[in-house]
């Protein structure tokens, strides 16, 4: 039976009402948030700390509004990056203000990348879906460069440094590489007739992940791996391969936990952090105290000590935070990606187009795994990957490369119509 | 600046009942506030969420007449339906608040009315500027709808679609 007619209007204003309610609540949290910032971080304060706040709270409602109002298709992805964003960004401004004031630019250029992704893939149509070598040929390329000329910081190679700008190239290999799953998929029938179908996307994918080893980073080796996994359960019948994947994974990371000293290392640390408790236990102690010290409701921002962990504003931008704002604000922003997940399952299943079909669960998935794996570090319960949370932690290139996926997300959300839009049964 | 930093100091720095200060009160205070408003901000959106799946169409195949849209939608910048239920009456029109809403910025505010009257669909335009066409044929008083006729709205074209 039909619904009457009354309920979708009484439904199209509340809709509305909620959406004005939500960019109230994200200016209200900034407003508050970067008000207790400015006067903790008194010594600093100057007529830019307060453009800068201004900045913030206008350019997060900006982005709001002008993608519900130019793009078609899920309203909420952007709405939710943004109050994650605006949570990150206030931690990493109290932690130090000139590295907020760099988040807030890279902010821009990544909303600006955004849109960028989404009229792309609106008007390069469906020139990218069957791409498939070209896209596993610029991750390889991207990784191999990185593998080649890449610096080391932090226990990982994986820094290249082009005309003075640093950036992380494996962050940017997410996107091809959920492009590439894509195309994999969407056309299958071609790899399965040709090259032995998933066995193909297998070998493919366990050369990235064998450079990410290489390379000593061993987060977006697993967020591979799982974005891989979950597209093989989702669009490969055989779940013989599925078992035999992850056997493969298990015995790939037992062999590389030998081979590779950096690998013993971390789990060693997980293990017993107390070994050397200055040392290299050291982070994940003094993460373990922040939140320890936080309780439920955090310490108040200003009156913590986030600084004392290495890496506050990236790595541990999760631990800092719930010392400061509690261990409800990491239930709230885990709730919040798991809606971004959510959105990224329904969105995969309502498309009809096989490609973006594909990258919506893939890119759904890589945020998930990405945030999964950050929140499991930070907490001890798994090994450190040296990952950040997307969309929070301070890094240009992790930034920019979620808002690109994000874009993309957005993109796929838009419902596709097959070539002949028309059937009519006669 | 620097008169500013120390207004500050003496005001929110000031020890007024042992080494509590007024930063310490109000920051105490606001944590309790951000997680207020961040889980408000997370029931707000699945409240959405759930309000888009209650609201999910259901096939109106069979049991009425709809419009079928029959431009490609991937050609608009604007959301449209791929179809339209039609009730007893159905105003269409830019404005948000007609039954049927297209944000084109072809169609005027009140564009025309679709309504059913002695069994049969009519449609009448309501005076709007760019007009309303029925079969390529220009609407200018109420006239009757018959099954696959085509209507174009602004640059969005329909089928009428009577059902089983």
């Amino acid at each position: 039976m039909r619904r009457p007619r009354l309920a979708e209007f009484v439904v199209r204003s509340k809709r509305r009402e909620y959406f004005s309610n939500v960019k109230l609540l994200t200016f209200m949290f900034q407003l508050l948030s970067m008000g207790l910032v400015l006067l903790n971080t008194r010594q600093a304060l100057t007529v830019n700390s307060l453009v800068f706040s201004g900045l913030l709270i206008g350019l997060t409602y900006l982005s709001n509004v002008l993608v519900q109002r130019y793009t078609k298709g899920d309203n909420y992805l952007i709405m939710i990056a943004n109050m994650l964003f605006s949570i990150g960004i206030v931690m990493i401004y109290r932690i130090n203000p000139a590295l907020g004031e760099r988040q807030l630019l890279l902010y821009t250029i990544g909303v600006g990348a955004f849109f960028i992704a989404y009229y792309f893939l609106h008007y390069t149509g469906h020139f990218w879906e069957n791409k498939t070598f070209f896209f596993l040929g610029i991750s390889i390329a991207m990784l191999a460069v990185t593998l080649v000329f890449g610096r080391t910081l932090g226990g990982a190679t994986n820094w290249i440094e082009v005309a003075g700008f640093q950036f992380q190239p494996s962050e940017f290999t997410k996107i091809t590489f959920a492009f590439f799953i894509a195309a994999f998929y969407a056309n299958h029938a071609f790899f399965k007739q040709k090259l032995g179908g998933s066995l193909f996307l297998m070998i493919a994918t366990y050369i990235l992940i064998g450079i990410f080893f290489l390379q000593g980073e061993l987060g977006t080796a697993i967020v591979f791996f799982a974005a891989m996994i979950c597209a093989m359960i989702a669009f490969d019948r055989s779940r013989l391969l599925l078992f035999a994947n992850i056997g493969l994974a298990l015995a790939g990371l037992f062999v590389a936990y030998r081979l590779f000293g950096h690998i013993q290392v971390r789990f060693e640390v997980w293990l017993d952090p107390w070994a050397d408790p200055d040392g290299r236990g050291y982070q994940i102690l003094q993460s373990m105290f922040a939140v320890a010290s936080g309780g439920l409701f955090g310490r108040g921002i200003g009156l913590g000590q986030p600084g004392t962990i290495p890496l506050a504003h990236s790595d541990f931008i999760f631990a800092s935070i719930i010392e400061e704002m509690g261990i409800f604000m990491g239930i709230a922003i885990s709730l919040l990606y798991l809606i971004v997940f959510y959105r990224g399952l329904k969105i995969s299943l309502s498309q009809t187009n096989p490609f973006y079909k594909v990258l919506a669960l893939v890119i759904s998935m890589m945020f998930a795994a990405q945030a999964a794996i950050v929140i499991g570090g930070v907490l001890k319960l798994i090994p450190l990957t040296g990952m950040v949370l997307p969309f929070m932690a301070h890094g240009g290139s992790s930034l920019l490369a979620s808002f690109v996926m994000l874009g993309a997300l957005q993109y796929s959300s838009v419902e596709q119509y097959p070539e002949v839009a028309l059937e009519i049964k006669e | 600046m620097d008169t500013i930093i120390s207004l500050i100091e003496r005001i929110f720095y000031t020890k007024l009942v042992g080494s509590l200060d007024l930063y310490t009160i109000l920051a105490t205070l606001f944590k309790y506030v951000f997680v207020i408003i961040v889980m408000y901000f997370i029931y707000l959106i699945v409240r959405m969420i759930y309000l888009d799946i209650e609201q999910m169409p259901t096939d109106s195949r069979g049991s009425g007449a709809y419009l079928h849209l029959i431009t490609q939608p991937s050609k608009l910048s604007f959301d449209v339906q791929r179809e339209y239920p039609l009730y007893q009456v159905n105003s269409v029109g830019r404005d948000a608040s007609n039954h049927i809403a297209i944000a084109n910025p072809y169609l005027s505010g009140r564009h025309a009315t679709i309504y059913l009257k002695d069994g049969s669909y009519f449609i009448e335009d309501l005076g709007s500027a760019n007009g309303t066409t029925l079969n390529g044929q220009k609407v200018e008083t109420a006239l009757p709808l018959k099954n696959k006729d085509i209507l174009s709205l602004g640059d969005v074209e329909f089928l009428f679609m009577v059902g089983e």
